[in-house]
């Protein structure tokens, strides 16, 4: 989908900017069985006016498969009227790789795990992946082309189960709440019960469970292994220190990536910190602390993605603390391009393993790569745009895993 | 008149003339049924290529190397491309049509260059699958698989080698130019001179300005067309900001009907932070729209080759290297009337050179990204800005940045091969634009 500009309107000859331009139509989704094509303009669904492609997706997100809806499209200058029904997502398949789509029952609700199982093997080591702290779904059927997908099936290939272990609330899950209501604790004991449940499936080595924990899925997967028994934890573009000094550091690279003068990033540090320190420790809301300082709103405002306690909760955590009792094997990555996570939080990580535990965590870094695991060789360039995923990633967990 | 005079001369040689239809009419049933063996083996090398699901090139060698198939499915391909080439070498292209013998040889070319792919492909999982992260000189037989890329994106038989010494060569001529453009503006300091260049006065901002500029460019154009290309309609070519550019984001880009939501073929302008370089606008107008890509595309749908093969295939060099050569026509059609604008030409001509030195040097001889980082400061004066781009881009997308200049030369040759033929420049470029969807190999040795 695409907004519709002033270029826009002019090219297709549109009475007004309303609407979202639709680029193209994937085959057997909802909008090929509701007739949609290339160059409609949607305008409405349910009567709901859409003129944004976020606030169509926000507003298709809403709905389950076989909901109907209606709508209103501009097709040749004619304004068309129809009804349909909602499309559940495919299943993604491949000649090389067995998909299976299974959920469990967790404390959250019915959660989905998707699957992706090597072709003919019997019984395998699995690698669980736990995403970031967005409210997203790793179910995307219809672009495989995802970092995450891209990396797990390369892994699969290589003869490992690997598991997608849906955030509660997203994508197929049933009974949840919704993702952003729910808590950090309540979200991590979803995964240990997705973990319980994989491991009495016949194929999987129930020895040899591995985590990748992306981002704030890295901050996960040391507390999932407290109550699971895991192997090894991959951590990429994760946290390793509290999250005030987290902020404090990644504002440094935020505003080496924007390009902005030395002097602005420290106005921006020492402004963001206040901010930071109205929200987590005096626990104001982000409103509260917009009324004490007009930029907290700007700032603060991604935190209202997810919960109050889901937030508070994860300023709570010391994080090297929750790693120091994980006597598994652990790999700490950071993509030498990735400026929102740091590098010396995984050293941190890393120190603090070797400490407790000698030996057992390697830490490596990835290089010309950004926290997506996509190409990119600098922090500007992570910004700005980053390129395809990088393969080197799953080459550096590969080799890892072969000696761990 | 000449129908007369033949029927006299058969009258009076009857039984000859018996023997000769006869003879006539072998020749026909034979060449007919080695036309449709032909056709046959096209339509089953068609239908045989795509069971084989042979991945899409991507332009990031690294995605390429991820989708590497298993050592079965690269035998299942190379046993298809074996037999291809075996039933290739049985036919007897004598009796083949003129255009017959440009679609053998097309598949004779993707045979070739097919084994050669698995070929490598089958040694780089012997040797355990390692992506290399900063160019391709990182594999133990880097020299083959950079052979093989260049071939691939250009669709010439060239050599690394050449590549760079093409470069290097191409560098010179061009920095030669914008010399005498700098003395003829009367520029004495170089420094001053790029200084100058990066003014607001080069840059238009206003988006009805900018479009004006463009309407204006494709009036002249068409105006002076017919003088170097064949006459044909040009259906009128939308003219557009490309959406959510960024710093990465090339100068321009062009959409046929077919590729785009807008209902018509469109032309995209880079207007990253709201301005526009004044300086590229004829070149890019050339390049992407009219004589460039937008009428490329307009021909190919004028061609009556009914060959499964049409349009089935793609090759970078053949687009881009159309669209490149075509910029040098800017002073017949009517534009490069002021120094700025042939200004424009030769500087985005001598990133593209440059990007062949630096792209060989990267991954053919293990240049560090320094070193071509330096290469560019010592050879592209008021460019800075997009070094670190044009740099990271050569990296990731082996071979593909050659095939603008590699593809415009040999361009070049055909059309003076043309020449010597005793075709006219218009018939020369019909030629081309007719044949589109081949390889550059093809069309210089055989057409």
């Amino acid at each position: 989908m695409e907004q519709i500009t002033e270029d826009v309107k002019r090219i297709m000859e549109l009475s007004s900017l309303k609407g979202v331009l639709i680029k193209g139509v994937i085959s057997n989704t909802t909008a090929t069985q509701a007739g949609f094509k290339k160059g409609d303009v949607l305008l409405k669904i349910n009567g709901k006016e859409v003129n944004t492609t976020t606030e169509t997706m926000k507003l298709i997100s809403t709905y389950k498969g076989g909901d109907e809806f209606t709508y209103e499209i501009i097709r040749d200058k004619k304004i068309i009227q129809g009804k349909s029904v909602f499309k559940a997502l495919p299943f993604e398949e491949y000649t090389d790789i067995d998909m299976q789509y299974t959920a469990t029952e967790t404390v959250n609700g019915i959660q989905r795990i998707i699957l992706s199982k090597p072709k003919n093997k019997v019984k395998v080591p699995a690698i669980v992946f736990i995403g970031g702290i967005g409210c997203y779904s790793l179910d995307t059927p219809l672009d495989t082309n995802k970092s995450e997908t891209k990396l797990l099936n390369t892994l699969t290939r290589a003869g490992y189960v690997c598991i997608r272990a849906e955030k509660p609330g997203v994508g197929d899950n049933m009974n949840c709440k919704p993702c952003n209501e729910i808590s950090f604790n309540e979200e991590l004991n979803g995964y240990v019960n997705v973990i319980k449940a994989i491991k009495k499936y016949d194929y999987v080595d129930s020895n040899q469970i591995y985590i990748i924990g992306h981002s704030m899925g890295g901050v996960m997967a040391p507390l999932i292994a407290k109550q699971s028994n895991i192997k090894g934890i991959i951590a990429y573009g994760t946290i390793g220190s509290n999250f005030i000094e987290y902020l404090a550091k990644t504002r440094r690279t935020i505003g080496e990536a924007y390009k902005w003068n030395p002097d602005e990033t420290d106005a921006y540090i020492k402004e963001y910190c206040e901010c930071a320190f109205y929200y987590f420790v005096e626990k104001m809301t982000t409103s509260e602390a917009a009324a004490k300082k007009e930029t907290c709103k700007d700032y603060l405002s991604i935190f209202d993605y997810r919960s109050r306690k889901y937030n508070n909760e994860l300023y709570e955590l010391n994080i090297p603390g929750a790693w120091k009792s994980f006597a598994g094997k652990a790999l700490l990555m950071w993509g030498e391009s990735d400026y929102i996570s740091s590098k010396e939080d995984h050293q941190i990580i890393t120190q603090t393993i070797n400490t407790y535990h000698p030996g057992n965590a390697e830490f490596v870094t990835v290089k010309a790569t950004e926290h997506g695991m996509k190409d990119a060789i600098t922090f500007q360039q992570a910004q700005t745009a980053p390129g395809s995923y990088n393969p080197v990633v799953a080459a550096q967990i590969l080799q890892w895993l072969a000696q761990s | 008149m000449v129908g007369t005079i033949l029927n006299k001369y058969f009258m009076k040689n009857k039984n000859y003339l018996h023997s000769v239809i006869f003879l006539v009419l072998i020749i026909f049933c034979n060449t007919q049924a080695q036309i449709i063996t032909f056709n046959k083996l096209c339509t089953d090398f068609i239908k045989g290529y795509n069971e084989l699901d042979i991945p899409a090139t991507d332009l990031d060698y690294k995605v390429n190397f991820s989708g590497i198939k298993s050592k079965d499915e690269l035998h299942k391909q190379e046993t298809f491309f074996l037999n291809y080439s075996k039933q290739l070498s049985k036919l007897d292209i004598r009796k083949l049509g003129v255009e017959e013998k440009l679609r053998y040889h097309q598949i004779n070319y993707e045979v070739n260059i097919n084994l050669e792919r698995i070929l490598l492909e089958k040694k780089w999982n012997l040797d355990g699958r390692k992506t290399p992260d900063n160019g391709l000189y990182q594999l133990s037989n880097y020299k083959d698989w950079y052979a093989y890329y260049i071939k691939h994106f250009t669709s010439v038989n060239i050599t690394p080698e050449e590549v760079f010494e093409m470069g290097e060569s191409e560098v010179k001529k061009i920095q030669t130019e914008i010399k005498k453009i700098q003395t003829s503006l009367g520029y004495i300091d170089e420094d001053s001179f790029f200084k100058y260049l990066q003014s607001d006065t080069f840059y238009l901002s206003d988006k009805e300005q900018i479009l004006n500029a463009y309407a204006q460019i494709d009036q002249t154009v068409r105006k002076n067309l017919y003088k170097l290309f064949p006459q044909i309609d040009i259906p009128q070519i939308g003219v557009m900001e490309w959406p959510d550019a960024t710093a990465s984001t090339p100068p321009g880009m062009y959409l046929d009907k077919a590729n785009n939501p807008y209902g018509k073929d469109i032309f995209q302008y880079n207007f990253y932070r709201q301005k526009h370089n004044t300086r590229a606008m004829e070149w890019l107008y050339m390049h992407e729209a009219i004589p460039g890509h937008h009428l490329q595309f307009v021909m190919r749908n004028t061609n009556s080759d009914s060959s499964i093969l049409r349009n089935n295939f793609f090759y970078f060099g053949n687009a881009e290297g159309w669209a490149c050569y075509v910029e040098d026509y800017g002073k017949e059609m009517g534009l490069y009337q002021n120094n700025y604008s042939y200004l424009g030409k030769w500087q985005w001509d001598l990133v593209r050179s440059a990007r062949l030195v630096m792209e060989v040097g990267i991954h053919y001889y293990g240049w560090s990204r320094e070193k071509a980082m330096q290469y560019w400061k010592d050879n592209i004066k008021g460019q800075d800005e997009i070094a670190d781009r044009e740099i990271t881009r050569i990296t990731n997308w082996a071979g593909q940045a050659l095939c603008y200049k590699a593809g415009a030369l040999t361009m070049k040759k055909i059309v003076k091969q043309k020449l010597k033929q005793g075709n006219s420049i218009i018939e020369a470029h019909q030629f081309l634009l007719l044949h589109s969807d081949f390889p550059l190999e093809v069309l210089l040795n055989w057409a």
